[in-house]
């Protein structure tokens, strides 16, 4: 092993760096992916499939501080060029929610859950993309709009009618003005 | 997609008899102790056996699984580089492209080990450390079959893909 | 500005210049309802957060699948009987039952079994070879022969059986096989090393292709190359598939 080629070394370890650092974006991708096609497999197909991609145009990524929008960028090409139909059904996956102390808390909160997650399953396919760009995995507005390749004024107004239902579905749903289940007000 | 989805029972039988086997070896012991035995040539088999073993531990959970992977015979093409020069090259074509590497820099975060066979390479002529993807000389064993008879001695499950 | 519902969105999700959002305070302060659609808005985006925190993992709803198509239920039927070999190789795998720390002599025509008691410490392993490709098999003898000669340097005990099965039955027809002389070296250096191949592969040859196989004459022969597989593992034997 003495007479290994100390550039050729070089260049691997850069290639490995990147590597690490796009494999570790996965969870984030996952939750992202997830948000969008409420389905586990699916989802983690869109995962591996967006990572491979992603080393396969490497050279592609001019700016490394730009990773997560980049990868984003690919997930989102691949879920409308590929993903979308074949996204089995509405159907939400159940899981049981890690309970806290408090049962009736923990109730609650899968329940709010649960229905937060049913009311996205009902928007349609851009509000949704949308709506988890900037709040589930907390992009700008500008990233969002070159994540999903259409002008800031679209998600600007995609945004805001998503919400907009949102808003109404919820309340239908008994989560409204009045009851709204007690959360940290942002900050 | 298909392929994906029928690889996905087959680790989740694959997960469920494992686990029913681990219980039965140690129940107090909630490690599953595995053990993946890869030789094939074909490119498609080797990508598949790299899904089979991220399905598996999708399955069953990174936390609850001690993966071992024995890469040997044809299947060390699967670790060799694709565009690595070497006189061996055309003898031995090289599958490790991205979505192999990524498959296993995937598997290899989320705590599987891989165990290279030294004699494999030396019959090849492939140098270790430069036509391979990220295998440090930790990574051999001297004869990947040997392992694999001492890491079933140790309780390892054995499972050919 | 006039605010309007973009306004409250852009303001809530931080997009908002200083001066903007000067404004906005400065509305909420005389509009009670504006700062209450500001207020359900910023909780609908703490859900959003909330809700998709913890996504499920693919999991063993794998299984939920195996209904949702008949295609499906008859692909995963195809994979049972891999999965079915597997559960064997796993039982057969668990250390410490009664038939671990014996062994069943093979009794060469493949009718029942002679049992033997075999040393506490000796390794027992088969190998079952499905593989027609020659050096495939040629890797396979060199890796037994340097494992016979490890454990015989050491005065570690050892059996080996190499079992040809299928496709891998070439390895032991006398017609085909390129290894024929080394076979014939190895049986004859290592009395530990037994080749044994399938009755069942042999008969379907006939049948089948019209082929009388003849086997090379260090070849002994059990009636099913599967049932020996399974019977091996559940006496302990390490199994590995060539």
């Amino acid at each position: 092993m003495s007479d290994t080629n100390p550039p050729l070394l070089a260049a691997f370890g850069r290639k490995r760096k990147l590597h690490k650092e796009i494999s570790g974006e996965r969870d984030r991708l996952y939750r992202i992916a997830w948000s969008w096609c409420h389905d586990s497999f699916t989802a983690d197909d869109l995962v591996q499939e967006t990572l491979a991609r992603a080393l396969t145009k490497i050279d592609s990524l001019r700016d490394e501080n730009r990773l997560q929008v980049w990868l984003t960028q690919i997930m989102a090409n691949l879920y409308r060029d590929q993903f979308r139909r074949i996204t089995p059904d509405t159907g939400l996956e159940t899981e049981l929610l890690a309970g806290g102390d408090d049962p009736e808390q923990a109730a609650n909160r899968s329940q709010l859950v649960a229905r937060t997650r049913h009311a996205i399953a009902r928007l349609g396919e851009d509000q949704r993309q949308v709506l988890t760009l900037v709040d589930v995995a907390g992009f700008s507005y500008a990233d969002t709009a070159s994540i999903l390749d259409v002008p800031v004024g679209t998600i600007m107004s995609r945004l805001s009618r998503a919400r907009k239902r949102m808003r109404e579905m919820l309340e239908q749903q008994g989560i409204g003005r009045a009851d709204v289940v007690p959360l940290r007000r942002p900050q | 997609m298909r392929l994906r989805r029928l690889l996905t029972y087959f680790a989740g039988l694959v997960g469920l008899m494992a686990s029913t086997g681990a219980a039965q070896a140690a129940p107090e012991d909630p490690l599953q102790r595995v053990v993946y035995h890869i030789d094939a040539a074909d490119p498609e088999r080797q990508r598949a056996a790299l899904r089979i073993v991220r399905n598996h531990l999708n399955d069953v959970g990174d936390e609850h699984l001690d993966i071992r992977v024995v890469i040997q015979g044809n299947g060390v093409s699967m670790l060799v580089l694709p565009d690595s020069d070497g006189a061996a090259a055309d003898a031995l074509p090289g599958h490790a492209d991205d979505r192999v590497q990524v498959g296993i820099e995937d598997l290899k975060i989320r705590g599987v080990t891989f165990h290279v066979c030294r004699n494999s390479l030396t019959r090849r002529n492939v140098d270790a450390l430069n036509r391979l993807y990220d295998v440090g000389p930790d990574d051999l064993v001297d004869s990947g079959l040997a392992e694999i008879v001492r890491l079933q001695g140790d309780g390892y499950t054995y499972i050919k893909p | 500005m006039s605010i309007d519902e973009i306004d409250l969105n852009a303001y809530v999700d931080g997009e908002l210049s200083h001066d903007q959002e000067a404004e906005v305070l400065e509305a909420m302060r005389d509009n009670p309802e504006l700062a209450q659609q500001i207020c359900q808005l910023g909780q609908l985006k703490a859900q959003m957060r909330i809700a998709y925190a913890n996504p499920p993992q693919p999991d063993r709803g794998s299984m939920r699948r195996v209904g949702r198509s008949w295609r499906a239920v008859a692909a995963g039927g195809a994979m049972l009987s891999v999965g079915l070999l597997a559960g064997w190789i796993m039982n057969g795998n668990q250390p410490g039952t009664a038939e671990h720390n014996r062994f069943v002599v093979l009794d060469p025509e493949g009718r029942g079994q002679a049992p033997a008691v075999a040393a506490d410490d000796e390794t027992r392993i088969l190998f079952h070879l499905t593989n027609a490709d020659p050096m495939v098999a040629g890797e396979l003898l060199d890796e037994v022969e340097t494992m016979l000669q490890a454990y015989e340097a050491d005065g570690r005990p050892l059996r080996v059986e190499v079992v040809s099965h299928s496709d891998g039955l070439e390895l032991l027809r006398q017609s085909l096989t390129v290894h024929e002389s080394r076979i014939q070296e190895l049986a004859g250096d290592y009395d530990n090393l037994t080749f044994v191949a399938c009755k069942n592969t042999i008969n379907r040859l006939r049948v089948d292709h019209g082929i009388e196989v003849q086997l090379v004459p260090d070849a002994e022969v059990t009636d099913s190359g599967v049932s020996h597989v399974v019977r091996r593992q559940q006496q302990g034997w390490s199994y590995i598939r060539v």
